[in-house]
């Protein structure tokens, strides 16, 4: 890619960052909101049309569910803030990361047909106590679980940048970098390759599994209210499979803006480190971990705060 | 330490309304209620549920088996009254602001309830203190749910029809500059305080449909 390619998608982070802490994004959040308003009500229409066996119903109502995720997903929500977050800390590619972006809008509408058939079927619960115990526990948790993968990332951030320091320290002293040698973190900084134990490859694979493992269960210990609303509307009709169908379709909506915000986050975080490239390289990549850690931790506690 | 506050106190401000996604979308219609004397005394709230949350709570009391988006008199009377339980706290979404000072409204009371087309509507009364005269003052009346789990619209200009002549009524969008100015402004307020507990300001009726109602001076 051209270099003012990849710088422009610093820019364009900053400037949607800006945008939305000053409140601007508000008015997409209304015309989100009156797009799922009508794919809402559009919904209950396709649902009475599959009752009455009209052809064609099916397909509308999965078209519809898709929609109602894309809408649904519009507005800023935690599995875009941690995806985001994580996508400019981490030196992830972009492959990966929207692998995690759609496994977590999916594993999320696992969640929701989870709990909806666990509810019916083994505990007995009522549409209202599925909600509730969705936006009382299930909701803190994530959004717990979104907050302590955001320290991690600042902790990882702040020991990489330790690393990176003491590397630079060691220059003088070459003698002194072997004790350092067994850190297994592999950023520019850290110029040890050896060869006992995992290969940092190795090891960087089975930490983006981990990485990837948490993340995902991060987001999706939430359960989306509006596929649950939807999972146990077919339960009483008696058309199940279309539920789940329908459950998925929104997550695969929802998975289509997370997904925005993975490509955007893999290139804001290119375009930060080019336009810090130079002497300040090694510094910048655990520098910009720690600051996507803080925001992810300001934004899960302020979520946090609002569920409970 | 002051930026890093502020900062802070912008991501934390920025978030809420932002971050909550409406589940129910409820349409609202305000009937001003007048005693003999032409005094304001309450207000009748309408709620159209959308068609989705409309099903949703039929289906789940296994009513219209026939699905034909209508129900027997019997039905709607055992419907009668299913949002009118509300919880501790729970401020019924509507509020009502003369000259400027918010109002207590009363318990909701009157539920009514009726089923059509596939869509629920409900309608209860929620009593002033005492009676108002809209002569001497604005009355405002905000329909929204400071949690944003539900999304009111005001659909229609009110009902004025039992009051003074020459009253009028004016339904208000929200104005995203003018709440946003609000939000500044309470961000302003919070950066004097460096270090002071953040909560969240109650800037959440800025963002809300709103009715402005006034009647002639008698």
């Amino acid at each position: 890619m051209p270099r003012a390619v990849i710088l422009l998608g610093a820019g364009l982070a900053l400037a949607l960052a800006a945008l939305w802490a000053f409140g601007l994004f508000d008015s997409l959040g209304a015309w989100a909101a009156e797009g799922q308003r009508n794919a809402q009500n559009a919904l209950a229409g396709a649902l009475r049309r599959l009752r009455a066996e009209e052809p064609g119903a099916l397909a509308a109502l999965i078209a519809l569910a898709f929609g109602y995720g894309v809408f649904h997903a519009a507005g800023p929500g935690h599995g875009k803030i941690l995806i985001g977050g994580y996508g400019l800390a981490e030196n992830i590619r972009l492959g990966p990361l929207l692998a995690i972006a759609i496994g977590s809008s999916l594993a999320q509408a696992t969640t929701a047909v989870l709990l909806v058939y666990s509810g019916v079927w083994l505990l007995d619960l009522t549409r209202e106590a599925m909600v509730e115990v969705t936006e009382t526990v299930f909701a803190p948790a994530s959004y717990a679980a979104i907050g302590l993968i955001g320290i991690w990332l600042i902790w990882r951030g702040a020991r990489r940048l330790r690393a990176s320091q003491s590397a630079g320290q060691s220059h003088k002293d070459h003698a002194h970098s072997h004790a350092h040698s067994h850190d297994h973190h592999h950023d520019a900084a850290c110029g040890c390759g050896h060869a006992h134990g995992p290969t940092p490859e190795q090891l960087s694979r089975v930490h983006s599994l981990r990485d990837a493992l948490l993340v995902i269960g991060a987001i999706a210990i939430r359960p989306c209210t509006g596929a649950l609303f939807l999972l146990i509307l077919c339960w009483r009709l008696g058309i199940d499979a279309v539920g789940i169908a329908g459950a998925y379709a929104m997550g695969l909506g929802t998975a289509l803006i997370t997904v925005a915000v993975a490509a955007l986050s893999v290139w804001a975080r290119a375009g930060t480190l080019e336009a810090l490239s130079g002497g300040r390289l090694a510094r910048a990549a655990p520098v910009i971990e720690v600051f996507a850690g803080l925001v992810v931790v300001l934004l899960s506690v302020q979520m946090l705060r609002a569920a409970i | 330490m002051t930026r890093t506050a502020t900062l802070t106190a912008l991501l934390m401000l920025a978030a809420p309304p932002a971050l909550a996604h409406p589940h129910i979308f409820i349409a609202t219609g305000v009937e001003v209620l007048f005693d003999a004397q032409k005094q304001a005394t309450g207000l009748r709230i309408r709620w159209d549920y959308d068609d989705f949350y409309s099903m949703i709570i039929i289906e789940d009391r296994q009513l219209d088996p026939d699905f034909d988006g209508a129900l027997t008199p019997e039905e709607a009377a055992l419907l009668n009254g299913f949002d009118m339980r509300w919880d501790e706290g729970f401020e019924g979404d509507t509020y009502a602001l003369f000259a400027g000072q918010p109002l207590t409204l009363g318990p909701p009371q009157d539920p009514q309830t009726a089923y059509a087309n596939g869509r629920l509507t409900t309608y209860h009364t929620r009593s002033f203190a005492a009676p108002l005269d809209l002569g001497q003052a604005e009355l405002v009346i905000q329909a929204y749910d400071p949690t944003y789990y539900s999304a009111y619209r005001i659909e229609a200009a009110p009902d004025l029809s039992s009051g003074p002549n020459g009253c009028s009524a004016t339904v208000f969008e929200p104005d995203p500059a003018a709440a946003d100015a609000v939000l500044q402004a309470a961000l302003a307020e919070l950066e004097g305080q460096d270090g002071a507990e953040m909560d969240f300001p109650p800037v959440g009726a800025a963002f809300a449909d709103e009715v402005r109602l006034t009647c002639p001076a008698q």
